[in-house]
């Protein structure tokens, strides 16, 4: 650009500017400067900086405007196009040339005439500093994009991921191309899936899913199709109808020989003082974008290999590992297999339990063993459900390490048989306290315990067996643990639970195997301790057996001899096989002279006590007699106990034991006791008593004195009269009284019939009932009811019952008296439907003198209590809302009394 | 001016006796066969003086009419007439004046009347 360094000395917009206004001036006409797009074929108006509308002018649309006729200044009247709109312009076309090329024209906004001179020189400035403009765009542009391409190396040098480089590379392509949009499609069978999208604004594709005609694969494929500067049938495919979308670019991506996806670069940028014959993407655009592409799949490709090589080395080095892992695992197995043995040996060389155990949790948890992190032994007796925690270990890593006494030791078995005879640190304890694990019901223990399988729990196994584990789990605290069975030949002695979770190896299947090896070899180890504890325990228990016998036989002869009370013991003929100290004292015998005797020699002392005895025999049941009076003691009074000698096993009678206690005392002091029982009763009586008749007797001697002092002979009546009262009163008083006090048992048992009684009795009460307003009713279950008893203290109770029942309140009420027979038994029954009594009421009414009336001496209802029991029959009282009933029970036979079984109605001998 | 005095006596010769002893003895004498009747009797006649009340009565006892009769009327003289001696040991009797027990000989019923009425 020698030619033009006079031009050179300000902004090129302004250098342009100026010269577009020195042509305004020249011509006085305003100038538009129009620029010709060859790829296009239109002019368009050089955007400056004032202006901010471009027009087009389409050379097809103006018939005037031929291309090859722009060679020199002509009026021509040109149609332009403002956006969309169409409008007419007229004035003088000046065309702007350089090096014989058309680069565009000057429309000089005037009518025909001349120009002023000078005006060529002017255009021609113009043409070629629009032209150096141009020419510098190029270049400025081409070295923009080296620079990018270069940047566009270094993504591809960096590459990590293939989306990582997608987005690199093409945010690069978008900046080179000055495009508003490029996206990435990936091809996924026939469709093409939207993967990177860059750019700004609504985003003007169709979809993110696009199909794309074969066709147009094909163009795609030679690189025919390339480039779109408008709406075509492609752009459609693509974009969506309403986005103005401008020029775009598509271009296929290979890796190798696979079609990967599409790249389309939409609508170029549009910048001011862009001095580029066209605005749109062009070949050369579309050239860049297909090499950036080109290279790009190059590096997707190494890029995939890399990693491919990558997976390849890694694999190598795995299986490098395994190998290795495999040869020590081995070397492992063996060592364990050797230490198995070891252990073995310690455990046959002991016959004690605990220390067999110990070296089975030794040998199980020691690094020099199988070295396990902890193990727990279950003990499982014959016939127990359960297993029992009995001993476990737990390696205590630190330590272990510290002094490695397992290891240090030339021979394991030794080392476990020293070990064996301390104790073990008992993790267990620290842990939960499990006292005894149930193996029936969980189907996986069973599989343990039963069968004797080993079973391994996985957390896997954890998940779906969660419930059958939950016990396993309290004790293990382990996700991962390997339960094997201790087994004998004959039986399953326990089983043992190890566990890694500490030093978190895996356990190998190898490592259950040998374990297996292990407890089997303890199983038959402690069975054989178990037979041969049991031969000793036999042994022993044999020569125990033998003195307890002895001693207990001793034990029975002191006791039988220090006993005070006397016995005698026959065998099954009643033929007298001892006889004890106290006996001898009581008969006045010696022991030796009567063994051997029948008891019958002892008959008349004991008034034919010994005649019990064959009855026992034969009945095998124990009889009790109390307080039995003895005429040959002088009357002294015995509890009587003879029983049958029942020999536990067999259930055979063996013979009877007499014993005989002297309880004369005890009688007596019962006797004394009651009698002063009596006495505090008759205090109470006589205070009751007291007041009973204190009422009359003030009454009485009130009047008494009242008699003396009148004169009438109307109050002398009257008087009279309450006296009589007062006086029958108190005869009521003394004759309930006796009642109650009398002792003497009622001689008169008669045959009676009793509902006839109680109908005549209720019949008497009509006057009474019929005066209060109360309904009675009588009901039998049987007509003719006999029973033997006194009929006028019977007919006593029952009138007063009902009498009770009449009176119990004030309101008019029913009154039902019933009788029924159950078990030779008759009840008979008073019912009022009178309110409830209360209970601490109830409780006390047959006490002598507690009454609610203030009438009466409160014995009614003791008296019948009383003549009831002297029938042998007994009287209640039930009260709740409905009313209250008082039901009497009375044999129907009066039993003679029976001198046996009968300690507590035996009246005392009196 | 006569007093007035009210009988409260379930057992009615006993009443009987009463009225008539304590008539001649020249007071005015209503009498009650039990506590309601009395409390009624009571809230009818102002001029009540002194009541002899019998403990042992069905209902409301002899013991509860004092009480609640001592609380109507502070003025009132109570006497607390009984077979028993043993009353005299229950608090709710303090809220009578005095505590006679029944006997044929009146006098000493009448005397605490007198020296009741006279203080």
């Amino acid at each position: 650009m020698d030619k033009l360094p006079e031009l050179l000395y300000g902004a090129p917009d302004i250098i342009l500017e100026d010269l577009i206004s020195q042509i305004e001036r020249l011509t006085e006409s305003k100038c538009i400067v129009f620029l010709y797009e060859p790829y296009r074929k239109i002019f368009r108006e050089l955007r400056t900086r004032k202006s901010n509308r471009v027009l087009e002018v389409f050379v097809s649309d103006n018939r005037d405007l031929l291309i090859e006729k722009i060679d020199e200044y002509q009026f021509a009247k040109i149609t332009v196009r403002l956006n969309k709109s169409l409008n007419r312009r007229s004035g003088i076309v000046a065309p702007l040339r350089q090096k014989g090329k058309l680069i565009g024209f000057l429309l000089l906004q005037r009518k025909e005439g001349p120009l002023s001179t000078g005006i060529d020189d002017s255009v021609d400035k113009l043409a070629q500093f629009l032209d150096y403009l141009i020419v510098r765009t190029v270049e400025q542009e081409s070295v923009r994009r080296l620079k990018l391409m270069t940047e566009i190396t270094t993504v591809f040098e960096m590459g990590r991921t293939v989306g990582e480089l997608l987005n690199d590379t093409l945010t690069i392509a978008k900046d080179i191309l000055k495009v508003r949009w490029i996206f990435f499609f990936e091809r996924v069978g026939n469709v093409f899936e939207l993967k990177t999208a860059l750019g700004e604004g609504e985003s003007p594709i169709k979809a993110i899913g696009l199909q794309i005609p074969d066709n147009f694969l094909d163009l795609l494929a030679e690189g025919s199709l390339q480039v779109s500067a408008k709406k075509s049938d492609l752009s459609d495919l693509f974009f969506r109808k309403e986005h103005n979308v401008g020029s775009f670019a598509v271009v296929p991506v290979y890796e190798e020989d696979s079609f990967l996806g599409i790249v389309i670069a939409a609508t170029r940028k549009e910048t001011k003082l862009e001095f580029r014959p066209y605005k749109h993407l062009d070949h050369e655009d579309f050239r860049a974008l297909n090499d950036i592409c080109h290279r790009m799949s190059v590096a997707i490709s190494r890029l995939r290999l890399n990693k491919k090589l990558d997976l390849e080395l890694r694999k190598l080095k795995q299986l490098k590992q395994q190998h290795e892992e495999l040869i020590n695992t081995q070397k492992n197995q063996l060592m364990k297999l050797n230490s198995i043995q070891k252990v073995s040996h310690a455990m046959r060389k002991i016959l004690e339990y605990e220390r067999i155990v110990r070296i089975l949790l030794l040998g199980v948890t020691s690094p020099a063993g199988l070295s396990f992190d902890s193990v727990v032994f279950l003990q499982k007796k014959k016939d127990d459900p359960f297993l029992r925690p009995y001993s476990s270990h737990e390696v205590d890593h630190i330590q272990e390490d510290a002094n490695a006494s397992s290891l240090m030791y030339g021979d394991f078995s030794q080392y476990l048989l020293d070990a064996s005879l301390n104790e073990l640190k008992d993790h267990h304890k620290a842990r939960v306290n499990v006292k005894g694990i149930t193996f029936q019901g969980s189907s996986l223990l069973e599989r343990v315990v039963m069968r004797g399988r080993t079973l391994h729990v996985t957390p896997e196994m954890q998940e779906h067996r969660f419930e059958d584990l939950f016990q396993l789990n309290r004790l293990m605290r382990s996700r991962e643990y390997v339960i094997t069975p201790v087994a004998g030949e004959e039986d399953v002695l326990g089983v043992i639970l190890v566990e890694n979770n500490l030093s978190r190896k895996a356990i190998q299947s190898s490592d259950i195997e040998l374990l297996g090896l292990l407890t089997d070899s303890c199983g038959i180890s402690l069975e054989l301790t178990e037979n041969y504890d049991q031969l000793i325990h036999t042994t022993a228990s044999l020569e125990r057996e033998k003195d307890r016998s002895n001693y207990l036989r001793a034990f029975v002869v002191s006791i039988l001899q220090s006993l005070e009370t006397a016995i005698i013991v026959c065998d099954t003929n009643e033929k007298i096989s001892e006889i004890n100290r106290s006996a001898e004292k009581l008969l006045g015998v010696r022991r030796d002279e009567f063994i051997g005797d029948h008891v019958e020699v002892f008959s008349r002392k004991l008034s034919g006590l010994t005649d019990l005895l064959s009855e026992v025999l034969d009945s095998g049941e124990t009889m009790t007699l109390t307080e039995q009076r003895l005429e040959y003691f002088k009357g002294n009074y015995f509890d009587v106990r003879l029983t049958p000698l029942i020999d536990e096993e067999t259930g055979r009678i063996d013979g009877a034991i007499l014993a005989l206690d002297d309880v004369t005392r005890r009688v007596d002091t019962e006797q004394e006791l009651q009698r002063q029982e009596k006495l505090a009763t008759l205090g109470e009586v006589s205070a009751r008593v007291a007041h009973e008749i204190r009422n009359p007797i003030t009454v009485i001697g009130g009047f008494v004195n009242r008699l003396s002092k009148t004169g009438s002979l109307d109050k002398v009546h009257e008087y009279s009269g309450i006296l009589h009262d007062e006086v029958k009163r108190l005869e009521e008083i003394v004759e309930e009284i006796l009642e109650f006090a009398r002792t003497r048992r009622s001689s008169l048992l008669e045959e009676l019939d009793i509902t006839l009684l109680c109908k005549d009795i209720v019949r008497s009460f009509d006057d009474l009932t019929a005066k209060r307003g109360v309904k009675i009713r009588f009901e039998s279950s049987h007509d003719n009811l006999q029973l033997v008893g006194d009929i006028n203290r019977i007919k006593q109770v029952i009138i007063n019952l009902i009498q009770n029942a009449i009176e119990a309140t004030d309101a008019p009420q029913d009154v039902n008296v019933s009788i029924t027979r159950e078990n030779e038994k008759v009840h008979i029954s008073v019912r009022n439907s009178g309110v409830k009594i209360p209970d601490k009421i109830l409780k006390r009414i047959f006490e002598p003198f507690f009454t609610t009336k203030t009438l009466g001496t409160g014995l009614g209802l003791p008296i019948c209590k009383k003549i009831v029991e002297e029938h042998s029959g007994d009287i209640t009282a039930i009260s709740d809302t409905l009313g209250t009933t008082f039901r009497v029970s009375l044999p129907q036979k009066q039993e003679p009394s029976d001198r046996r079984n009968r300690s507590e109605t035996q009246d005392n001998g009196s | 001016m006569k007093r007035k005095i009210m009988v409260v006596e379930d057992e009615q010769n006993m009443r009987l006796l009463l009225e008539e002893e304590l008539a001649d003895e020249g007071y005015d004498v209503a009498s009650a066969s039990n506590a309601e009747e009395a409390l009624k009797l009571f809230e009818s006649d102002q001029g009540i003086d002194l009541a002899t009340i019998d403990i042992e009565m069905p209902g409301i006892s002899g013991l509860e009419l004092a009480g609640r009769l001592r609380k109507s009327n502070l003025d009132m003289k109570i006497i607390l007439l009984t077979a028993y001696t043993h009353y005299k040991q229950d608090l709710s009797s303090w809220a009578a004046d005095a505590y006679v027990v029944k006997s044929m000989d009146l006098t000493e019923l009448k005397s605490k009347i007198r020296d009741l009425l006279r203080a």
